[in-house]
């Protein structure tokens, strides 16, 4: 019995990990621009399309590398030419404009690579199980637990542990200001959208090895990782980690305790959050 | 590519640190300045005084590059800088102290000052920053946040002193200070006055006001209506009754 939760606890966590990867990109761009960018689910379907290609080629490792770098190129590229001036406009047209691009890259995404799901073989070295606590686990799942919190842990002393975080929490709180001394914070936005995008990548790589990649995952992913961020509070990273945990706990708790609510659990959660703390549970200090 | 204008860089002997010509300025529909000018003799302390709502506050907003460009034109140390994107205004080597403080408070104070001082020519550094502040030092890796409000506000302006200026714009400092911390924050602003810094001083204390400057710019409804020295502005009795009911 106890194998059976050990399991339940390691499946919400290699969840969580995946959550955390494509939630931290939409929370931080959230809370810097107040920019709702929902392509985001598609830079993290083109992370593992991209992953598999690269994979095909040179090898899983290559892939891990090489796909979050192209999805962080993408992101750029995407914010320097339509995003970045679409965030200036407010809510709808950013709602409008970055959902079309959903519709452009899924299309894309089925033209390149077809409508048949495609898995990706991760490294020999990552296959096969490990016995933990009576249980035994696939290692490829305890890597991604690895990752995400290793990315959770280097956003969170980047953020908070560097000069360049220090400017990045200060736009956060107060854009004007921080130009007043001087912070360049159009920079700042491009930076955290190219890193937010290479995140997204990373997870999408990641994931493809569990979910097979298909052109329905840009939106499948986007929305529990909405619920992160609504939930976690926008604008900052340690939000996205506790808000991926809460979300990913709910989905693997809630299909084993309450499987006939499962489907309807997380969204019983979002609708709670609003109502007892619609800033999220972990806000930004000044974030507006 | 708009010819760069050095027009009377040195009138009657002395150096203009800003000049701001005939500018306007509007939150949104809501003109608020018609056409102010206004103009600063460097190394000196200028007071701008004026009711409440006659846009003493946009104005050192406007000139931070911190509202839409509309009209009108501003020079700094004979660089025409009208229309240029605030963080450039900033490394230019304009201070601002805003009012109502705008620490960022989820840095902490070391933070706070680190962060100002990276486009700092170096000439200020967090040790002479707390010669002037002593009264910070023991603080220094305490959030901001946590900072009663007369030390919030001695950190804001030893923030914009981080970004090494030549001109220091100060909206309301004395607003919510202590005797005493009036009384530092004098002597602070005299003692850069007196290093050579120019400073624009808005204040609703009068009397601070005019003790502090060497001149003096009042202004009604968005526009200047009186401009001299801090002398003259003590002869002129009808002006201050006038403008300022005082």
């Amino acid at each position: 019995m106890t194998a059976f939760w050990t399991l339940q606890v390691l499946n919400a966590l290699q969840h969580a990990a995946l959550l955390f990867l494509i939630a931290a990109g939409l929370s931080v761009s959230f809370g810097l621009m107040g920019f709702v960018n929902l392509a985001h689910g598609a830079l993290y379907m083109l992370g593992a399309f991209i992953g598999i290609s690269v994979a095909a080629q040179t090898g899983f490792w290559v892939a891990l590398i090489a796909a979050p770098l192209a999805v962080s190129a993408i992101g750029a590229l995407l914010y320097l030419c339509l995003l970045g001036r679409v965030a200036r406009l407010g809510p709808m047209p950013q709602v409008l404009v970055s959902f079309g691009l959903v519709f452009i890259a899924t299309e894309l995404v089925r033209i390149v690579w077809g409508d048949i799901p495609l898995v990706l073989d991760p490294s020999a070295a990552l296959a096969g199980r490990v016995d933990l606590a009576g249980a035994t686990y696939p290692v490829y799942r305890l890597f991604v637990i690895c990752i995400g919190a290793a990315m959770a842990a280097a956003l969170w002393l980047g953020v908070n542990r560097t000069n360049l975080g220090a400017a990045l929490r200060a736009s956060v709180e107060n854009p004007g200001m921080a130009r007043a001394i001087g912070i360049r914070t159009e920079r700042m936005f491009l930076l955290v959208f190219t890193l937010g995008a290479g995140l997204a990548g990373l997870g999408g790589v990641v994931a493809a090895p569990i979910t097979a990649a298909n052109p329905g995952m840009a939106v499948s992913a986007l929305i529990p990782a909405l619920i992160v961020t609504v939930i976690g509070g926008m604008g900052n990273i340690a939000g996205a980690a506790l808000g991926a945990l809460i979300v990913a706990g709910i989905e693997v708790f809630g299909a084993v305790l309450f499987p006939a609510a499962s489907a309807v659990l997380i969204y019983a959660a979002l609708a709670v959050a609003l109502i007892w703390r619609p800033e999220g549970l972990l806000v930004a200090k000044g974030a507006r | 590519m708009k010819a760069r204008h050095r027009p009377r860089d040195r009138c009657c002997g002395r150096s203009m640190m800003l000049d701001v010509i005939d500018l306007t300025a509007a939150y949104g529909h809501a003109q608020v300045l018609h056409g102010l000018s206004l103009r600063l003799e460097a190394g000196r302390i200028h007071s701008l005084l004026g009711r409440n709502g006659a846009g003493k506050t946009t104005t050192l907003r406007r000139i931070m590059g911190l509202l839409p460009h509309q009209q009108g034109r501003i020079l700094f140390a004979g660089d025409e800088i009208t229309g240029w994107p605030t963080p450039r205004i900033a490394r230019a080597g304009i201070g601002y102290v805003p009012e109502g403080r705008e620490v960022f408070t989820a840095l902490t104070v070391r933070e706070n000052l680190t962060l100002a001082g990276r486009i700092g020519s170096g000439d200020w550094t967090i040790d002479r920053v707390m010669q002037q502040f002593p009264g910070l030092h023991p603080r220094l890796d305490a959030p901001a946040a946590v900072l009663s409000g007369g030390e919030q506000q001695m950190l804001s302006v030893a923030r914009a002193l981080m970004t090494s200026p030549r001109l220091l714009l100060l909206d309301e400092p004395s607003e919510g200070l202590s005797v005493q911390m009036t009384a530092v924050l004098r002597d602070v602003l005299v003692a850069l006055r007196d290093q050579g810094m120019t400073i624009l001083l808005v204040e609703q204390d009068v009397g601070l006001a005019t003790k502090l400057a060497d001149d003096v710019t009042l202004m009604s409804r968005g526009r200047h209506c009186w401009a001299g020295t801090a002398a003259e502005f003590a002869q002129a009795a009808g002006v201050r009754r006038r403008y300022l009911g005082a």
